[in-house]
């Protein structure tokens, strides 16, 4: 009886696996991919794009690449569509549909099109994984575009440097991912987390050189928040760490952080949490009498901060790496008006859907260099070709060369006044 | 002193959150033996139906609280019905898995709803925003939230009511000769799907309560009565599980420790404390700091 | 001297013994495959062949393997002992740093990395079994929540070992310096360890250890009883559950490359119980069915992602209501029932010799000339709380001697048991059984001492079968060491065989052969009495305790089972003292009966005396 289950098991288990290779790969790839470079099938490495080896320079011959046809060029995208982080996903995937929507309506680049596909990864390095090898051996993109968090994507990037796949603009801030030997295909315009405090650290003592400065840390234990610390450490002098306060990232309530941090007397806070989490701490913060200046972190800098924290919000400040969602620079209301006629809300308006967008603006300005004939090696050239790219105020002038992929290295802050963020210099 | 004071309110205001749903999951394991892993999304449910009812159907704030109450309440009862019922002599694990699937199912729905995006829980007059400053003596300083004091008055309220239903009234008896001896119980007339069904949407009106209480403190994101609901699964256990003030103690005790620790602990050590202590209370009183052990086992 | 016929010599029909019980049973012999591995290994082989076609979906395959060893470990722990646990992925986080810290300091590749995860998260297992020893079910729950929560906290705090909060990357994935590319050869790495695995647990299952765990998941006292360790046992399913689930996490950081603390928590352990839950915890098939659907449900679902999650739950509503033993269990109900339409199936039908069995080749090991038993009860006493249950009752059994305990409900009678064989502690007093002192012994060194016993609620085990039982009560008579276990040594198999022959032959004599292979719980009241019997029988006691054995049995029957036992008892020189309200029964079946009334002994003679006696026929027999 056993032994009949267990044969009725293993063919109902071949079975569905065979359905799974018939839905998986024929349903979901558009036809246009189809002439994209063929994988090599030898079993044991992984799919490789046979354009790198050509020379890139203009020719007659173009070698196919990836995800790359005459008419379009195809982009992947794993974002937290559920689960914690879902509002970032949700936000950061409005501003890239919307940027390549906007892309193909003048025209595409060089006469192709920008297809863009996402897939949800719950902020889990288990399905990150998974849905990089659907995009890169399955869908066969040419790069990776956007993503969310740090942990998700060191887990997927070896992925994609293996596949010679571009990983683009993701929100991620950890330390390793910008090291060009390690991953020379990984191009972002976002700063880490540690140089963004360390940057804080030494911007500190020049703002109110006149004080004596007691800073408390507020930081939640994840991949982040011990390189948050250690950016802050690594500062210069001139500013005294006094507290450090972890929390748990759901935590109940903050008053015991915010209590300790009182007595201890600190004249600066920084917290390294998200807008729901900030919110509470200027909450909480008022509930105990906190007077201390408040600085939040990339994340905290959205317009649901303010609509969460009301008049709270007032005086807290942001350190963050592009301008605020309401900052009156021409890059911005660009930016403002893209979105809202695109039907976005004012609550989307953020770090997370600026990241992205910023990061759009120079993926169609690299597209655009890297000519007709477009290759990874020849995207790759693009990017290091950019040089002081204006984004209309959103960030400085972005340079990429080939020791640094990251354009941007500046902090930028900000402060709620009158209800809205604006930019201090 | 100050210092110390302050800790200990904002400590009783976590552990009200603790002890509230740790009301809830006691008040279903007594009766009906179950462990509801659903108890933290049904919490926050009524927290979502709540905003929805003042924010986008413009209702009075407290119509809106009650209206949710009472659909959560309904809304319970029809899933115990459906799918907690027919399970009841399935097993102890049997119904655990159930809840955990309503949990996923629910949070899903919810999400669906109502987005991922945080929302503002406003409360009439400004209550969460309004602190007042205790200048007393030794307690110079002391700041009060007002929000805070509504949530300790109302989490006393629903003691006490809880308390008079089971052990003053007939309904409470039925319950209580329930958590005792089912058997018994089931002879004596007492129809097991009443008291089953009640004690149930008992639990979620508390459940959501506490979430329409505390979506203020930590706004409506999803989720975000998770973790309370795993405290309160240790408030519960520290109770013995049968014991409901044993359940509302360990609470407030937990919420207590997870205080003083932030403060006094290293840092190291601040979040794993209280589970220790926990944990190590639970080793020496393996059955809860409240019940009895029971003196022999019927062989 | 009695009316029941218990001398098997003197049996009117003589014996040309009919072939050994296990034959005509039609019961397999156990051997070192089954046909179960022989089909587990065809589809390993299967997914080997196939997986190059499927190489885009290579990195799903790999979760579905590492998920399947996950369930494999939890399987020992859960499925088969019974313990919940809430924090078993904390081992899972315990291979796959160690798996990064051994890469990197040491060098080498998964030959250093699987032993050391093993044996670590072994040991780390065995530690967190020790809770086990003081709380149970609900508090299990929350004491092994509080150590994965806990763990994950010490993980982020020891950077030496974990790199904080950042984590650490795994280290090329190699074999004696040979590195192996990404892709399918990751997979087919895999399921090497997988088959591995299932191989050790399936051995597992079906040896001495999986027998004991399932004993003691569902009923403790009775595995007591029976004299197996159980403490010992909780922390060793613990143990190796966790051994094997930390080789998983060795796969596991090299499958997603970097190991990070805060995926090692709580949310991780729900999710590794739920999906060995909905492939159906009581197989190892369970495990796989389990880990192919959570990791495959996402790339079905890949056009309609937001419904992921409604799915998932759904799915687990619904499976939940109608199939709670998963989607193993699914299956084998929709078989068994496609199978019954077909044909029918039969109920075995056997000639039942009264006595045959005992002679037996393979029960002569039983025979025993001594007279053994000789149980000498010294001043024992009881109280609960004031009350006197046993007041200071002092006796003498015999050797070999048939005796009876008599008395109202209430008189003390199972509390005396219960304080001789160690289930209830005692006030004062000492017992003796054969000039071995038992004071202070726990209960299974006591069985081990001799004493077998039955119970008033049988505290059999419900989902075991009948041949089980027995084979649990013969598991003192196993030569074989847990490791030897594991890997199926020739003379595991070989004392196999020789406990189930004795183990049908013991059924045999009990009337119980043609049940075999029925679960107890599906068993009328009347056989469920016979299988107690039966399995403290195997033990071979020096003394046998029979708890109210004909309760509740019609008077045939009962006078049927005593016959058995007498028989048994005559043949091995044990001694029996039973608990009886059928005062004729008793009377029929003891060479001497004890009254007791209210804690205390009021008589103590042979059946006339007693019967006679005013103070007996005032308290108890009435006129």
């Amino acid at each position: 009886m056993r032994s009949t289950i267990f044969r009725l098991l293993a063919a109902l288990v071949a079975l569905s696996m065979l359905a799974v290779a018939c839905g998986g790969s024929e349903g979901d790839s558009e036809s246009d991919t189809s002439s994209a470079a063929s994988s090599d099938t030898s079993s044991d490495t992984s799919s490789d794009t046979s354009s790198d080896a050509e020379p890139a320079d203009a020719g007659d011959e173009c070698p196919e690449t990836r995800g790359v046809t005459d008419t379009s060029i195809k982009f992947g995208s794993s974002m937290p569509l559920t689960g914690n982080l879902a509002a970032l996903g949700a936000d950061a995937t409005f501003a890239i549909e919307m940027t390549a929507e906007r892309i193909n309506d003048g025209g595409g680049v060089n006469g192709r099109m920008i297809e863009v596909i996402t897939q949800d990864d719950e902020y889990n390095a288990e399905k990150t994984t998974a849905n990089s090898q659907f995009f890169i051996e399955r869908e066969e993109v040419f790069a990776i575009w956007g993503s969310i968090g740090s942990a998700p994507l060191v887990s997927a990037i070896p992925l994609h440097d293996e596949s010679d796949t571009l990983t683009l603009f993701p929100w991620a801030q950890d330390l390793s991912l910008y090291d060009v030997d390690a991953h020379p295909l990984f191009f972002s315009v976002n700063p880490s987390a540690y140089a963004q405090t360390l940057a804080l650290s030494n911007l500190l003592p020049d703002r109110f050189p006149d004080e004596d400065l007691k800073v408390g840390l507020l930081t939640i234990n994840s991949v982040d928040g011990q390189q948050t610390v250690d950016g802050f450490k690594d500062g210069a002098g001139g500013v005294t760490l006094i507290s450090e306060q972890t929390w748990e990232p759901d935590a109940t309530t903050v008053l015991p952080q915010v209590i300790a941090l009182n007595d201890a007397g600190v004249t600066d806070v920084y917290v390294g949490t998200g807008d729901a989490l900030f919110a509470q701490f200027l909450q909480e913060a008022d509930q105990i009498g906190l007077e201390a200046r408040v600085w939040g972190s990339t994340g905290t800098v959205t317009s649901n901060t303010i609509e969460l924290a009301g008049d709270l919000a007032e005086g807290a400040y942001g350190v963050t790496v592009n301008a605020s969602a309401t900052a009156p620079v021409p890059g911005i209301q660009r930016y403002r008006e893209e979105m809202l006629a695109a039907g976005a809300e004012e609550a989307q308006l953020g770090t997370a859907s600026l990241l992205a967008y910023t990061g759009g603006l120079v993926l169609e300005e690299a597209l655009e260099q890297a000519g007709p004939c477009l290759t990874v090696q020849s995207f790759v050239d693009a990017m290091h070709g950019i040089e002081n790219f204006d984004t209309g105020g959103i960030m400085p002038p972005l340079t990429f060369t080939e020791d640094n992929h990251l354009g941007n290295n500046g902090i930028v802050i900000v402060q709620v006044v009158d209800g809205e963020y604006v930019g201090i210099d | 002193m100050t210092t110390v004071l302050q800790l200990m309110w904002s400590g009783l205001i976590s552990g009200f959150a603790y002890a509230l749903i740790g009301l809830a999951l006691v008040l279903v394991y007594k009766t009906a033996r179950i462990l509801n892993f659903a108890a933290g999304t049904m919490a926050g449910f009524g927290g979502f139906l709540s905003y929805w009812f003042f924010s986008e159907k413009g209702l009075p704030w407290g119509v809106a609280v009650l209206l949710s109450l009472i659909l959560s309440g309904l809304g319970t009862a029809v899933i115990e019905r459906l799918t907690i019922r027919p399970l009841i002599d399935k097993g102890f694990l049997a119904i655990v898995v159930m809840t955990l699937g309503i949990e996923v199912f629910l949070a899903n729905i919810s999400l669906e709803w109502w987005g991922g995006t945080a929302k503002n829980f406003a409360v009439p007059f400004d209550l969460n925003r309004t602190n007042w400053t205790i200048n007393l003596g030794p307690i110079d300083g002391l700041r009060i939230n007002a929000w805070h004091v509504v949530i300790g008055v109302i989490t006393f309220a629903i003691l006490a009511i809880v308390g008079y239903i089971i052990n003053r009234t007939e309904l409470g008896l039925a319950m209580r000769a329930f958590a005792e001896d089912q058997d018994a119980a089931k002879l004596m007339g007492i129809k097991e799907s009443t008291v089953s069904q009640v004690t149930w949407v008992m639990s979620a009106v508390v459940g959501s309560l506490t979430g329409i209480l505390f979506a203020p403190v930590l706004f409506l994101q999803q989720d975000y009565m998770n973790i309370i609901f795993i405290k309160g699964f240790v408030a519960a256990i520290l109770g013995g599980f049968t014991s409901l003030s044993g359940g509302v103690f360990g609470g407030l005790l937990l919420g207590e420790l997870e205080a003083f620790a932030v403060k006094y602990a290293p840092s190291e050590v601040a979040a794993a404390l209280p589970i220790v202590i926990v944990f190590a209370i639970l080793l020496l009183r393996p059955r809860g700091l409240f019940t009895r052990a029971k003196s022999h086992e019927r062989v | 001297m009695t009316a029941i016929d218990t001398n098997p010599a003197d049996s009117p029909r003589s014996f040309p013994v009919q072939g050994s019980a296990l034959d005509r049973a039609g019961i397999k012999v156990p051997a070192f495959l089954k046909i179960n591995h022989i089909l587990g290994l065809g589809f390993f082989i299967g997914v080997w062949l196939i997986a190059p076609a499927f190489k885009q979906f290579s990195q799903v395959m790999n979760l579905s393997i590492i998920y399947a060893i996950i369930g494999a470990s939890l399987i020992i722990v859960f499925g088969l002992a019974g313990q919940l646990t809430l924090g078993h992925t904390i081992f899972v986080a315990c291979g796959a740093f160690l798996s990064a810290n051994v890469t990197e300091r040491l060098g080498g590749g998964l030959e250093t990395e699987i032993p050391i995860a093993f044996a670590i998260a072994f040991l780390l297992g065995l530690i967190v079994g020790l809770p086990s020893l003081r709380v149970d079910e609900l508090y299990l729950a929350l004491a092994t929540f509080a150590i994965a929560f806990v763990g994950v906290q010490i993980l982020f705090e020891w950077e030496s070992f974990t790199a904080g909060g950042t984590g650490k990357a795994s280290g090329t994935l190699q074999f004696f310096g040979y590195e192996f590319s990404r892709g399918v050869t990751v997979v087919k790495i895999g399921l090497v360890v997988l088959v591995f695995v299932f191989w050790i647990v399936s051995n597992l299952i079906d040896g001495r250890t999986g027998r004991a765990f399932q004993a003691l998941s569902t009923s403790e006292t009775a595995a007591k009883s029976v004299g197996l360790p159980v403490a010992w046992l909780k922390i060793l399913a613990f143990g190796l559950g966790g051994g094997i689930a930390g080789t998983a996490g060795v796969l596991y950081i090299h499958a997603i490359r970097r190991a990070i603390p805060e995926n090692f928590g709580v949310n991780f352990s729900i999710i590794v119980i739920l999906t060995l839950i909905i492939g159906g915890s009581h197989r190892l098939a369970g495990a796989v069915i389990g880990a192919i659907f959570a990791r495959w449900l996402p790339e079905f679902v890949r056009g309609i992602q937001e419904y992921e999650g409604i799915i998932y739950g759904g799915v687990l509503i619904v499976l939940t209501l109608f199939s709670p033993t998963g989607l193993v269990g699914l299956f084998e109900n929709s078989f068994k029932w496609i199978k019954n339409k077909i044909r029918p199936a039969e109920p075995l039908l056997l000639e039942h010799i009264p006595g045959q069995a005992l002679h037996s080749e393979h029960l002569a090991y039983l025979a025993g000339d001594v007279a053994r038993g000789h149980l000498v009860v010294e001043n024992a006493t009881v109280t609960f709380g004031g009350v006197y249950a046993v007041n200071n009752v002092s006796f003498d059994i015999e050797p070999g001697v048939v005796t009876g305990l008599i008395g109202s409900n209430g008189a003390g009678k199972t509390t005396c048991f219960n304080a001789i064989t160690g289930h209830v502690a005692i006030d004062a007093g000492a017992f003796k059984l054969d000039d071995n002192d038992l004071s202070g012994m726990p209960i299974h060194q006591r069985s081990l001492a001799g004493m077998g016993r039955t119970f008033q609620n049988l505290n059999l085990h419900g989902n075991m079968t009948v041949l089980d039982h027995a084979l649990l009560g013969l598991d003192r008579e196993l030569k074989y060491s847990r490791l030897s276990e594991i890997f199926r040594m020739p003379w595991v198999i070989a004392e196999e065989r020789k406990s189930h022959y004795r183990a049908a032959e013991l059924l045999d004599h009990m009337g119980l052969l043609e049940n075999w292979n029925d679960k107890v719980e599906d068993l009328p009241y009347g056989l469920q009495k016979r299988v107690d019997v039966v399995r403290s029988m195997a033990t071979n006691p020096s003394i046998l305790l029979l708890d109210e054995p004909a309760a509740g049995l019609p008077t045939a029957e009962a006078t049927e089972m005593m016959q058995h036992v007498r028989q048994f008892a005559d043949f091995t020189g044990a001694a029996v003292l039973i608990i009886e309200h059928n005062v004729e029964l008793v009377a029929d079946v003891c060479d001497r009966i004890l009254v007791m009334n209210a804690g205390e002994l009021l008589a103590d003679g042979n059946a006339e005396t007693v019967m006679s006696d005013e103070r007996v026929i005032a308290a108890y027999l009435g006129t």
